[in-house]
Parts: C-alpha cells; structure tokens; sequence
C-alpha cells in the first residue's frame, strides 16, 4: 500500500470509527453519555485487532479489544455477521459493570465476515448496593451490581427484547437504560452499514489489507519514537492508600524497539474496590506508552505491538474472583499511570513529567428523601512537564470528564456550592511549577443526604521530579451547621444533615527541575 | 438613489459586492492596521465613489483577531467570592487527552475581583451586598486602572439587583465599558457565561474604536454589521455586545451558501469554503446554515449564536509531507501567504495543495493572480519532485486532501443525521470549486453548485442576511401548561431593540423554545407557534433528531427566546451578473483524477443561463477555477450558478 492510500484508508476506517461515536452520543438518554461522552468506539479486523477507535476515555483504550476478545472466546463461529453480544463482566472482557460493551459481527453481502464494531457507555446505574454502582463498602463483586458475561442480545431476527428486560430490571433507572442501549445498537448498526461501504470500494480482500496497512503505519510510528528510548530496565513503585498501604511496582524494560512493563510484583488483591482487572491495567499502561511515543498515531492495535504488559492474577492490577473492582477503574488506574511514569522518567528524563494529582476524587451525594443521587469527580493538579508548568485545576491521566456547573447543581439537587476554585500553595514548587489543586465545598439543604468519598493522595504526595518539590496532599472535611470541622478519612460513608458542608481539597501536581 | 453594498473583510483582501442593475464584485487589499481604510478603498472601486452608498452590511474580523492576537483591552472580571478561579478552571477538562504538548489556553484577563455576595437559584440573595460591598470592590476595580469590565455573578441571570448595582457604580466611577452578564446573556452556566462577558469586554473598546472610525468615514451611510448567527445588527448594538461578531466572517460565507441552494431548487446542502490555510465546512438544512448556542475562538467558549462550523486544517497552502509512519499527510502546517505555495515564486519550496494544482495544470500560469503575483509551474514540479516517489506526486497530495475534507465533510451531516447523498455541495472561496467535483463524487453528493462569483461569497451572504435579535432568558421550568407570561416581555424586547436597529422595517417575531428531557444535559432548540406547548413539539423532534421519543417524561423549557427579524437588503440571489468581458475559449493538457486530457478552457464571463458544458473542462474567473472531471456536466441555470452532475458518460 503506497504513501496515499495509506492516508485515505486511514481516514476512511476512522471515519467509520468517528461516525459510530457521533450516534452513540446523539441517540444516547443519559447526560454522562451525552455531555461527559464517557463512551468509546471502535472497529476491529476479523481477528480481533483493533483497527480504528473513536477516543474519548483513556480508561477505555486498551480494554475494548479484550470485549471483542471475549465475545468471541464465548461465541466462536457463532459470533457470526448480524449477531450482537453485550458484556460488562470485569472477569470476562469488562472493566467494572457500569461499563456496558456491545459487539458486533460485521458481513458483507454475500456473508463473508469483514471485522467487528463494538462501543462501550458508562451506564449511571446497573443495581448494587448503591445509587451508581460503585459502593464504597463492596467486599465482592455481588455487591456492585449486575455482572453480564458475554450474552447474544440481537441475531439475524432482531434484538432479544428479554436480554433488554433483564438490564433495564436491574438499574434504578431503567427507561434510561433501554434508551442508551438503543444507542448503542444504533451505533454498532451505523458502523456496519460503513463498514459494508469500505468492503464494496476495496473488495473484502482488500479491506482487510487496508486494516492490516495502518496497524502495520502506527507501529512504525511509534516504534520510531521507542527507539529513541534508551535501553535498560527501570523499576518504580507507589502506593495505594488502601489499610496501611498496597504497593504496585513496575519493572520496565527497553531493549531496541520494544518495552515490557512487567507489574508481577504488585501487591495482593484486597476485599475493598480499588482491584483493577487486567484490561484497566492494560489501558493504563497503554495510556502512558500513547503519550510518550507518538500521541498523535493512529489509534489501533499497531499503536501498542511494541508494548508487552505482565501481570500476575490475583494481585492489586490483575484480580480475580470475587474482587470488587468498581474504583479500581477510577483511583488503582490513576496509580497505575503513576507508576509508569516514574519508571519511564529513569529513561526519558526530558520527556516525562511530575506526578499529576493521582486521584479522581470521587464525590457522592444521595438520600432517598428527596430522592436524588449526585457524582461528581473532581479536577487537581496537573504535574509539571520538562518543557512547562502543570495546569492547574484539571483532570488527569485516565479521566477527561467536565465538572457540573454550580448553577446547573443547585437547580437539580438540594445542594449549594460555596467554593469552586484553586487551592493556592498545593503545587509543587520547582523549575517549573506543578498545577494546584481545586477546592470544592458544596452544603447540604435537605434535611438529610448520605456522603460517599472515594479519594487518593490523602497520605503521600504527588512526587516532583528532577529535583522539584512534591504536590500538596488531598484533604477531605466536614463542616458542621455549628461551624465545627471534622477531618474526614479518604474513603468511606457518613450521614449529613441540613447545613453541613463537605469540603474536598484536591492534590496539586509534583513540580520539576530544582 | 439608493446604493447597496456588502463589504467583508478577510485575511488578505476586502471583498465588495455592489447591488446595481448588474451586481458587481471587486477586491482590494485589506488593510490590517486600520481595517475601515480597505473599506473605504473597496466601497469606492465597488461603487465609484464611497459617499455615494447609502447602505452597507459589513463583515469584520476586528474582534477575532483582537482575540485571537490577544491585542485586548486590559480587563477586570467581578465575581462572586468562592469562584476567583472560575476562568482556569472552566469545565476542568484538559484540550487533548494524550499530547503533552497542548495545554489550556491563558484566560484573556487574571485580574478579579471577587464580591461577598450571593444570588440564589431562584434570584434571592443568599449573601446580601451591601453599599459598603459596592465601595470596596469598586475601589479594587479602579486600583487595578482597567480599560473595560465583566460582571459575572453567580445566579446573576436568575436575579440581577446584584450585578446592575455593581455595573451602575463601575461605570459611574470608572467611565470605561462594563458588560454585565445578566444583560449579555441571562442564561444558566456560570464558567460559559463568564467567558462570553469577559470576551466581550476585551474586544469592546477596541471594536468601539473601530466602528467609530468607520461611521465617521461613512456618515450618510446606514451600517449593519454581520453577527455569528448569520444575521445582521446595528452598530450600536455591535458596539456594547462586539462578542456576537466573533464567527462574523465565516457566517456570511454560509448565509450565502444558503440562498445559493435555494436559488438553485436544492433544500439541503454542505457549504464548502475552502481558503488558504483551512476548510470550513457547515450543514444547510431547507436553505439555512445550522445555527448552534455555543461556539468557541482559540479554545475560549462563547455562548451566542453561531453558525455550525467545522474547520479542518487543510486549505491551498497546506503542506504535504512524509511522516515517520510512510504516509503522506497534507497539512496542517501552511506555507501562509509568505512565502506561499512554491508557485508563487516566492521563496516557497515545499509542495503544497496549490502547487499540485499548477503542477497537473489545474491553474492557468498565463494568468495573472490578485496582487501582481504570476503562477509559475516549474518551482511547483521541483517541489513537488522533492517527495520520495510513494508519496504519489501531484495527484497524491490532491487525494490526501481531498481524504481530509471529505471525512469533516461526512461528520457535519452525519452528525445532524443527515446521509451526503442526499445533498448538494455548494463550492466556494478561493479552492472550493476546483476540488468540488471530486469530492462530490467521493461523497455521493447529487450535485456541485458553484455560485457565480464564489471567490466573494461572503460578501454576497452579508447582502442577503436577515438583520436579527434574540431576547433570551432562561426559564428552567415545565414545558407544560400555561406559559403565556414568559413571551410577552421578551417579544417586547427583541422588538423594541431591532425597532432601533432598523427604524421603519417590518418585523417579525419567532418565538423558540430550548427543551430537554428532566435530567438530560442536552437542549433542543424548537421553533413554536403563538400559543404552541413546546412539550408536544419536543417529543416529536427529540424522535426525528435522536430516533426515539419518551412521551410519558416530563420535559423541561430551559431558555425562551424570541427571535425578531427584519428583511435583509436583498431577498433572492441577484442574478445577471457582471462578469467583465470574456476572452476566446481555448484548450489546455491537464491531469483530472490521474487521466491525462486535453480540457476545453472557458472564462466564466462566456457561460450564459441555459449553457450547458461537458467535462474535462476549467471554467476560470478572475479568482477562482471550477474544474469538471471527464465524465461531469453542468449546466448553468437562471441565477447563473453552474450546475455540475456526475455522468456515467466517460
């Protein structure tokens, strides 16, 4: 494939990619879908390589091909085109439950399969113990919700309306979730159509080439900047604030144009949800390996060829059953990215920036009268890079998604935000400064409401780099209706009543240089 | 008698069209320093003599390069205590998810003041501000010696009492603008709010400045000025609220694009404006531009409303090159005006679009191009030569572009759920009609529109713009019942403030109604009838735009607005234009699509209504070239836009 049909190939299976994210969030009901697109796309080859993805979560990146993977470990040639699967199960191709993925087999005319397209949505609520699906107190998975392994939802004849049933009666609120499923087949049925597109103009043969051609270009992009990675090995490790510390260490390996993370000596799994199954773990490392070669390749299965990812089962980044695993999505993989980082730091002094704020900071608000349920995730401090300061007051690392306006908050919830704005000093000081840190105070106003907190880096600091100083740590509490403060732990349930307020103040970013 | 004229102002000239038994259209030089001295040149080389015209409608980019140059007024934002940092911060998301390299852009102002006060939800204070308050913060205000003011406070748009006591004393004391959020946009979202009013008040006194010059220049002409939405506002108007002409340039274009389609019987259509540096690309439904609430310039969001556009970097000068992975990419580096495409034997020596254009003979090297610059081949096949021979030559760097359009092309009408195929393409700016056929064909579209001067496309669509006036206010309570106290105050207002605008035009008033379903984030904007329910209406729209409906959910009105309109200048495309004198037609060897042909070579002047014309053919005009592939045919119907289909005929 010469130099141009390279590049109109690429745009054309990106374009098949980009088309099926835009319906997804067109047909999608639920404002996290819709406005926060926590919600990826993707097409993959007939064996399973992913070929073009439509980005907007780094979480998602390196999980969807393990979705597609096990829907056809569980399908095999039944998997076969007109035929969707759904899953969420974190143990089978998922990540945690409220990330529904569905795939689907692609044909052309003549029913010679031509790849798969599958898309994943963040749905806000899949049963469990809490509003959200992501209960603090889980001991196992059970306790999160609904678990879908890989199960046929639509074939030649149409949609199983029972498997939609089945969903939808698990959710607290299931009419939304029969909405953002509708999109979701929307999405798959949009991509099909485009995909049967490209096979008419390249021939099926042809098409597959076309697939092969770029995976084969983003691995020659990206194992040009990996060469330009010294050899050796680099070892880091940090700290998980969970009882009196989890430890996930990376030993990390270049040698010519390939890199092996090798995460073996992780920690075991702990009866809390801050497990990260293997897939989260995948994407996290495929995170900092896309933003330190060439972030700007093709994203598919080429982009991460040069990139080998060891783990071993039943530890902190690669659970096993019954762990619970709702935050190890949203905090282990925040440190999992941190990790890597440092390790890559050893190699690329020049390239790689200071510790970011390291956590999501998990907010929520709920009761049952009235009945409401706010989540929220919050901005922090950005680390240093070599080249800049870190930008303050801004998400990091494997979540992108937009705060809710206080004027948007205090209309839908009982709830009033007092502050919302930079936490001065949080940074770390350095050649160049890291970003500080947010403060977020937001009081109740109904008679009572339920607190969950879900946090990091209350303990230990977001390291500098290069001789700049640390980021200040987070810190969470309570102000009572009298005044009084409270410290509050960084993780756990309390009850509220009207007047208190809970103010989160969030990590700031290592600094760099001395 | 009376003299019309439209007058845009672009990077590198001023278009003018003139309204006259034959519509002309002339170029000069923009001027940038002081944009009103081009106008002036334009007006009288348009129109003979510029105190002969006696009404303009202008485009300007004075606010959009005071923006995006940062040569702004020195400003100050008053706000609420709590949220000091709500410019850093905004909506908390980073611009790219893996590029180290790009950060958030710098707030346009760091000073703020912060004031104890509260507004709550419903408009009552929480916090009062007191008469002390008001001193202090006014004394911190003028400490800080700014040129112009932004009050944004929270809840401001649900209650006022706060912000107009603030802005009443700042410009007692101070005398310079202030801009106050619950005039400019009484609408919820505090970071989006606050953005537009600080915008707004970095370019006020620049953009006061501006148009001060030119109705002392113009004295006896009436000036309207174009706003994003794609329609037109008087000058005082433009004057306090300069934000609305952020997308002023480009809306034009699109209007235009608009009544291009209609005149030629096509409802939907894609506006395709390709310049030098870039491509914008906007979606026409029934003859209009799609019309967003949100827009955004160098990364900082604006809510006014704004025509939908996409731009993509790839335009003419854009260049091609190998990267590391083995493909050939076209832009987004230009080679800009200087040193410009090697062709303009300049300096230039990387291949760009436009050389490869003048390389397969697309471009005439005989020809003379604006600004005394002559095409001269040779740089280009040298330039071109350079490329490693994978990268396909000439026709490469074509078919990579054309890639790169086509896919922002796919994406404005796929997402409105709109199929190209069952659109027209309406080519324009200085490329748009040499790559259209082409592209069409790739797209599947059912035809190629080029209007008869679409090098001056914008200044046209200021002509046949609507001036206009939108009233808002949010609401935020159910669509359902009765509503008729929400109307009356706003259709008030939009008519009492275009009344002034345009004294003695007819207006007419639609009211408009943003709705979503209770606990969705996202509104749609519905047009309703006097005395309609938006409710009934959101159902049926919520299935045609997002394929279902959920007709037992309570629906929400967020924003009521009443939209006022007055006729524009010209109500159909003119036709019957004057296309100076046409030269013998003659025939040239060029490469269309990788074929090499013998092409007929027309000047647009020899195409009359009715003519028809078979490819490979290039129709010239003084600053376009409309090129039609082997197996095209056009046609050119009575408005005199030439009409160009894809044949099976090779």
């Amino acid at each position: 494939m010469d130099a141009v049909e390279l590049e109109v190939v690429r745009h054309a299976l990106a374009g098949v990619a980009d088309e099926m994210g835009v319906a997804l969030r067109r047909a999608a009901y639920s404002p996290n879908i819709k406005e926060r697109a926590d919600c990826s796309a993707a097409v993959f080859d007939v064996d399973g390589q992913m070929v073009a993805q439509a980005e907007h979560i780094p979480v998602h990146l390196g999980s969807m091909p393990a979705s597609v993977a096990a829907a056809i470990e569980a399908f095999g040639a039944d998997l076969a085109p007109g035929v969707q699967v759904a899953l969420n199960d974190p143990y089978q191709g998922g990540t945690h439950l409220p990330d529904l993925t569905i795939v689907a087999a692609v044909g052309d005319e003549e029913g010679r399969p031509l790849g798969y397209v599958a898309n994943r949505a963040h749905h806000a609520d899949v049963g469990g113990a809490a509003p959200g699906s992501m209960p603090a107190s889980a001991t196992d998975i059970a306790m999160e919700g609904l678990r879908v392994p890989p199960v046929l939802v639509a074939d030649a004849d149409g949609f199983r309306e029972d498997m939609l049933d089945l969903i939808a009666a698990n959710s607290r609120t299931p009419s939304e979730r029969r909405g953002d499923l509708r999109a979701q087949f929307a999405a798959n049925h949009v991509g099909a159509m485009r995909l049967r597109e490209l096979s008419r103009r390249y021939g099926p043969s042809g098409l597959a080439g076309a697939m092969a051609a770029v995976c084969d270009y983003s691995d020659r992009r990206v194992r040009a900047a990996v060469r330009e990675i010294p050899d050796g090995t680099y070892s880091f490790t940090d700290v998980l604030e969970v009882a009196d510390g989890v430890e996930i260490s990376v030993d990390l390996t270049v040698e010519g144009d390939e890199v092996t993370a090798d995460l073996s000596r992780s920690a075991p799994q702990v009866a809390a949800p801050l497990n990260a199954v293997h897939a989260v773990t995948v994407s996290s490392a495929y995170f900092v390996f896309r933003m330190l070669t060439d972030p700007d390749a093709p994203p598919n299965a080429g982009c991460y060829r040069a990139l080998t990812v060891r783990t071993k089962p039943g530890t902190i980044v690669d659970a096993a059953l019954p762990a619970p695993v709702a935050a190890g999505n949203v905090e282990t993989s925040q440190r999992i990215v941190d990790v890597l980082l440092g390790a890559f730091a050893q190699a690329l002094p020049d390239a790689v920036p200071a510790a970011s704020q390291g956590t999501m900071n998990n907010l929520l608000l709920g009761s049952s009268t009235p009945s409401f349920s706010y989540y929220e995730t919050i901005a922090g401090g950005e680390g240093a890079t070599p080249h800049r300061d870190g930008m303050s007051g801004v998400h990091t690392g494997m979540t992108n998604t937009k705060n809710t306006p206080a004027e948007a908050l205090e209309l839908a919830y009982p709830l009033r935000v007092w502050r919302a704005e930079l936490r001065r000093g949080s940074a770390g000081a350095g050649r160049h400064q890291g970003g500080e840190g947010v403060v977020r105070e937001v009081e109740v106003t109904c008679e009572a409401a339920t607190l969950t907190l879900q946090t990091e880096r209350r303990a230990r600091s977001p390291w500098g780099l290069a001789g700049g100083g640390d980021g200040g740590t987070g810190r969470n509490t309570v102000i009572r209706a009298d005044g009084t403060e409270e410290p509050l732990a960084a993780k756990g349930s309390w009850p509220l009543v009207r007047g208190d307020r809970v103010r989160v103040e969030t990590p700031g970013g290592g600094g760099w240089g001395g | 008698m009376e003299l019309v004229a439209g007058v845009d102002v672009g990077g590198t000239f001023t278009d003018v069209v003139v309204l006259a038994e034959h519509p002309r259209a002339v170029k000069v030089p923009t001027t940038p320093s002081d944009q009103g001295e081009g106008v002036v040149a334009g007006l009288d080389a348009g129109a003979g003599a510029h105190g002969d015209v006696t009404a303009m409608a202008h485009g300007t980019t004075t606010a959009t390069n005071a923006v995006l140059e940062r040569d702004i007024a020195r400003t100050v934002l008053v706000t609420t205590a709590g949220f000091a940092d709500l410019l850093v911060i905004g909506r908390q998301d980073r611009p790219s998810l893996y590029d180290l390299r790009v950060t958030r852009p710098t707030p346009l102002t760091q000073s703020v003041v912060t004031v104890d006060e509260r507004m709550g939800p419903q408009g009552r204070p929480l916090v009062a501000l007191t008469g002390e308050e008001v001193e202090r913060v006014v004394d911190a205000v003028a400490a800080l010696e700014p040129e112009s003011v932004a009050v944004s406070l929270l809840f401001g748009y649900a209650g006022d009492a706060h912000e107009r006591a603030l802005a009443d004393e700042l410009a007692r004391r101070l005398g310079v603008p202030v801009t106050r959020s619950s005039a400019l946009l009484p609408e919820f979202r505090e970071y989006e709010r606050a953005s537009t009013c600080v915008l707004n008040a970095a370019v006020a006194p620049v953009m006061r400045r501006y148009l001060e010059g030119l109705d002392r220049r113009l004295p006896d002409a009436s000036i309207t000025v174009m706003t994003s939405g794609g329609g037109t506002a008087g000058l005082d108007f433009v004057a306090d609220a300069p934000v609305h002409t952020l997308l002023s340039g480009p809306a034009a274009g699109v209007v235009a694009a608009g009544a291009v389609a209609r005149s030629g019987g096509f409802a939907d259509a894609l506006a395709f404006d390709m310049g030098g540096t870039s491509t914008d690309v906007c979606l026409i439904r029934d003859g209009v531009p799609e019309v967003a609430t949100e827009a955004e310039i160098g990364g900082l969001p604006f809510r006014t409303p704004a025509v939908g556009i996409h731009t993509v970097g790839a335009g003419g000068g854009s260049v091609g090159w190998i990267d590391r992975g083995g493909a050939l990419r076209v832009g987004p580096r230009s080679a800009g005006a200087r040193p410009g495409p090697a062709c303009y034997g300049l300096g230039g020596t990387e291949p760009t679009v436009t050389d490869a254009h003048c390389a397969l003979g697309h471009l005439d090297p005989a020809r003379q191009l604006g600004g005394g610059l002559v095409l001269d081949p040779g740089p280009a096949h040298r330039a071109i030569a350079g490329l490693p021979p994978e990268a396909g030559g000439a026709e490469g760097i074509l078919t990579v572009a054309r890639a790169t359009m086509a896919r922002a092309l796919r994406r404005v009408s796929m997402e409105r759920g709109v199929d190209p195929s069952t659109l027209v393409l309406i080519p324009y700016g200085g490329a748009g009609p040499l790559h259209a056929s082409a592209l069409a064909a790739e797209l599947g579209c059912a035809a190629v529109v080029v209007p008869p001067a679409p090098g001056v496309l914008s200044a046209l669509g200021l002509l046949l713009a609507p001036s206009r006036y939108e009233a808002l206010r949010t609401v935020m309570r159910p669509a359902e019942g009765d509503l008729g106290d929400v109307w009356p105050a706003l259709e008030r207002e939009a008519r009492d403030e275009l009344g002034r605008q345009r004294p003695g035009a007819a207006l007419s008033t639609q009211r408009v109604a943003d709705c979503r379903y209770a606990g969705q984030s996202h509104e749609l904007r519905l047009e309703l009838d006097e005395g309609e329910e938006p409710a009934s209406r959101f159902h049926a729209a919520h299935e045609r735009a997002y394929g279902y409906a959920m007709r037992g959910e309570p629906v929400v009105l967020v924003t009521a607005r009443v939209v006022a309109e007055a006729p524009p200048a010209c109500e159909d495309l003119p036709a019957g234009w004057d296309q100076g004198s046409a030269g013998p037609e003659r025939s040239r060897r060029v490469t269309i699509e990788g074929v090499e042909v013998e092409a007929r070579v027309l000047d647009r002047a020899a195409l009359g209504v009715g003519d028809r014309l078979a490819g490979p053919a290039l129709v010239e005009q003084s600053d376009t070239t409309t090129l039609l592939a082997p197996s095209d045919e056009a046609t050119v119907d009575e408005r005199g836009n030439l009409v160009i289909r894809r044949t099976n005929r090779r």
